[in-house]
């Protein structure tokens, strides 16, 4: 058969999504002819064209390439994955490689933790998982998938944290959690040092501040890199990301003050915030509320009665997470119950104001003797739309 | 869906609830406890709400999907004590 002819039937126009079949079908078949030809210019030009029969890919096979490794690019046809790797196609839908990041490969305990050393620069999006993709394509990925929580560092192929730019220095600051800076980093100012290669040691005096940076009402704190540690790792040196809840329970008065010292009078001093605050708090964190589970209640509870019942108050690091996680569970409760009682009871309307108030709660609430009968109540009044709403999320 | 038919709070609520959201979610409830139909019959507390539920059915849609959820199960049902 003319080789032309199978170069036109190569070109022939295939979508993207009938690559599969072309490699399967075809490209062995042609490839095995062309490769018989005794020109050594030749080409085997393979193209891609779109809907309006325009060229959207192209790659052009070099012949005498092709003959000097014959044997293996042979070998090669016959797999799919190889040829798709060898034509650069557009990685459709990209693999990330948690496990390539060594600063939090959870089965090697030894990066587990973060060190003065180790930690890099920026802020981070804890919600990538235990390690942060080491994906070279990663920028494009996150801008075309759209991270819900804003901007976030990767690993670059040496498995060290870059910015977005990829060229962060100890001079800035970035945001990663939940979009506005939950997990923000601030440079030391006596470290003038500044470092070119995406990556920057701290020392142990480096603060971090945790907590949202905006709106302003969300309270933050600075810590430290040791005090970073406890936060996000458990003792067995793994990170959770639910350690984080306790941001929220931060004071905006306990600044640049010891973070493990000020956790038992915070605890006191979450109790006397207005609970407005926390009705704030609600509405603009719905995502982290929705974390709290009932798994994480019962265990809180737990470790909270274990808490009262120690006669010197010392506790471990985890227990100190779950603490303020109950103590911001209760004042939501709290919350919740004066909510119920005060306006529902009396109003016997669910508003879209309450209903945002209530978000992530209501199967919870229902499950309450109390909140069932109120809720109960405004079920006639109600419009229906909250209604369908409060459907969609009790199912 | 099916947790709170079975809670002993919550199933109250179900049944207004039910009442209360339109053709549509109605449908969408039905279906959502489809799959737990004889469990709920079976259970202590989730069959008052099931029996108000199939009482006040409303459409044809509903009473097809009752119907589909214990057409193969009335005899299973008939021997649980």
């Amino acid at each position: 058969m003319d080789p032309n002819s199978k170069k036109q039937q190569f070109q022939s126009g295939k979508s993207l999504s009938q690559i599969d079949i072309i490699l399967e079908e075809k490209i062995n078949f042609n490839l095995d002819n062309i490769l018989d030809d005794d020109d050594q210019n030749d080409k085997l030009s393979f193209s891609i064209l779109d809907e309006n029969d325009n060229e959207s890919f192209t790659h052009d096979f070099p012949l005498k390439y092709q003959r000097r490794e014959e044997r293996n690019f042979t070998n090669q046809v016959h797999n799919k994955e190889s040829i798709l790797k060898s034509l650069k196609l557009p990685n459709l839908e990209p693999e990330l490689n948690v496990n390539a990041n060594p600063y939090f490969k959870r089965q090697d305990k030894k990066y587990n933790t973060i060190t003065p050393n180790n930690y890099p620069m920026g802020s981070y999006n804890m919600f990538q998982g235990y390690g942060f993709p080491n994906y070279n394509q990663s920028l494009n990925y996150n801008q075309n998938k759209g991270s819900q929580y804003g901007s976030s560092f990767y690993g670059n192929s040496n498995g060290h944290f870059v910015s977005g730019n990829n060229s962060m220095s100890t001079n800035e600051t970035g945001h990663g959690m939940f979009g506005q800076g939950m997990f923000t980093s601030y440079p030391n100012n006596n470290n003038n040092n500044t470092n070119n290669n995406s990556y920057n040691s701290y020392d142990s005096q480096h603060q971090f501040c945790i907590g949202s940076s905006s709106p302003r009402n969300i309270p933050r704190k600075m810590v430290t890199i040791n005090e970073l540690n406890e936060l996000f790792f458990n003792p067995d040196g793994e990170c959770d990301i639910s350690h984080s809840m306790c941001s929220l329970n931060l004071n905006p008065k306990e600044e640049n003050t010891s973070f493990s010292n000020s956790f038992q009078s915070q605890n006191q001093k979450i109790n006397e915030q207005p609970t407005s605050l926390f009705k704030k708090q609600m509405q603009e964190h719905s995502l982290m509320n929705n974390m709290i589970n009932a798994n994480n209640i019962s265990n809180a509870n737990n470790v909270t009665n274990s808490m009262n019942n120690s006669p010197d108050k010392s506790v471990s690091t985890t227990t100190i997470r779950n603490s303020h996680r109950t103590s911001y569970d209760q004042i939501v409760r709290q919350e919740i119950e004066d909510i119920l009682e005060n306006e529902l009871n009396v109003t016997e309307v669910i508003t879209e104001q309450i209903f945002n108030q209530f978000k992530g709660y209501f199967f919870r609430i229902l499950n309450t003797q109390n909140g069932s009968r109120i809720l109960q109540k405004c079920l006639k009044l109600s419009p229906v739309d909250i209604l369908s709403r409060i459907f969609h999320e009790v199912t | 869906m099916y947790e709170l038919m079975n809670d002993s709070y919550a199933n109250y609520f179900c049944k207004c609830f039910y009442l209360a959201l339109d053709k549509e979610d109605r449908v969408k409830f039905l279906c959502y406890l489809r799959p737990f139909g004889t469990i709920i019959a079976t259970g202590k507390v989730g069959t008052y709400p099931l029996q108000f539920i199939i009482e006040n059915i409303q459409s044809d849609e509903e009473r097809y999907i009752i119907i589909d959820t214990f057409k193969n199960e009335v005899l299973k049902l008939s021997y649980v004590n």
